[in-house]
């Protein structure tokens, strides 16, 4: 399916609308760490790698014609920055040989790692788990209409098909889905 | 929630699987983007089909992920494309097109002279030597019909070199009245 909303959220950002950058990041953040995270086995490293992705995209985003479509070149962007942080993890110096100069280009890198506590990680654990649990807790029609969307990517069209109900009624169920899912997330997160 | 939130949150699930008209999409961006409640129901949503899609143990996004690149990026110059990139590389297309169009067009017309020069060159060579004898008729002299026909030859080689040069061949008449005796 083409994600039209990308192509529209590409062109404003080269347009120089920095905030449609961030709805491309909310949206694909999730997918681009856990991509990541097959080639580095840290959450910590994934997510400085997710976050180097993002900015390397960001700033490539002028070069980017949209002949293929925005996931697949984010997603090479991803893969290219974790085989060279892989790469280079050999010939980085030890914290113990690192001068003064140099540490305070590294603390720029590491300002995001800082950030990350431990109840920070938990929080994002918890998160995942009380989807999940949701998710479970969603009546069948819902549950099947947004697994078929977001685990198979069928579109509204052939979900109505396989549920044999107007478009009309997929896109309520999977609205509802999404409501009901995410009204545990805001009690989770306040 | 309002009926109008529950609209625009319907409209922007809608949105998130391409489901919407193209020219609602604009609108409803600019509503996201300056709406902070939209904005994090927007991340949730995404989260939502991570999870759905990430196995149990795929790592989380961490909470302020999206906010720290954000911030990071606020730093950064502002881009600004080519307005559409793909009419850029059509436009391109068209000029290679026109580019061959306009070669295959030179060489048609460079082909099709050098043809008629050729066939003129028959003809003047046929009629360069019909003077020639003409000439060794009414003066029977060797030396005289030598020279003609050494000026003859360099006549017919002019021609069929002269397109090459881009001037125009010479007229037949010309070459009569140049190989004349006394001229």
């Amino acid at each position: 399916m083409v994600e039209v909303i990308d192509e529209e959220l590409v062109r404003r950002v080269q347009k120089g609308d920095k905030k449609a950058f961030d709805l491309l990041v909310l949206k694909y953040q999730g997918r681009i760490i856990q991509l990541i995270n097959r080639y580095v086995r840290d959450a910590h490293e994934a997510q400085d790698i997710a976050q180097e992705t993002f900015i390397k995209a960001y700033r490539a985003m002028a070069s980017f014609r949209g002949d293929s479509a925005f996931y697949t070149w984010i997603y090479r962007i991803a893969i290219n920055t974790a085989k060279n942080h892989l790469a280079s993890r050999s010939r980085r110096p030890t914290d113990d040989d690192i001068e003064m100069d140099v540490a305070e280009q590294f603390e720029g890198e590491n300002s995001l790692r800082d950030q990350e506590t431990p109840e920070g990680i938990l929080l994002s654990e918890e998160l995942g788990r009380t989807i999940q649990v949701a998710l479970d807790e969603l009546p069948g029609e819902l549950r099947t209409a947004i697994t078929l969307r977001e685990m198979d990517g069928l579109s509204y069209d052939e979900i109505a098909d396989v549920m044999d109900c107007p478009v009309g009624t997929v896109r309520s169920r999977i609205f509802r889905a999404r409501e009901a899912i995410d009204k545990k997330i805001k009690s989770l997160t306040g | 929630m309002t009926d109008r939130e529950k609209d625009l949150r319907m409209r922007m699930s809608m949105l998130m699987d391409s489901d919407l008209d193209g020219h609602d999409n604009q609108r409803l961006i600019d509503a996201i983007e300056s709406d902070a409640e939209l904005k994090a129901a927007w991340g949730h949503y995404s989260q939502i089909g991570d999870v759905i899609r990430a196995s149990a143990s795929a790592p989380m996004p961490d909470k302020n992920f999206a906010a720290n690149i954000s911030a990071l990026i606020a730093q950064e110059p502002t881009i600004f494309a080519p307005k559409n990139v793909r009419s850029l590389s059509s436009k391109r297309v068209s000029m290679v097109t026109i580019g061959l169009a306009a070669s295959l067009a030179m060489v048609a017309v460079i082909v099709g002279k050098s043809v008629n020069d050729h066939a003129e060159v028959f003809h003047t060579a046929s009629y360069a030597q019909a003077h020639s004898n003409l000439v060794a008729a009414k003066y029977g002299n060797q030396v005289e019909n030598q020279a003609d026909s050494q000026f003859n030859d360099y006549l017919v080689m002019h021609n069929e070199s002269a397109y090459m040069a881009g001037s125009a061949a010479m007229l037949p008449y010309v070459r009569v009245v140049g190989s004349g005796p006394g001229r």
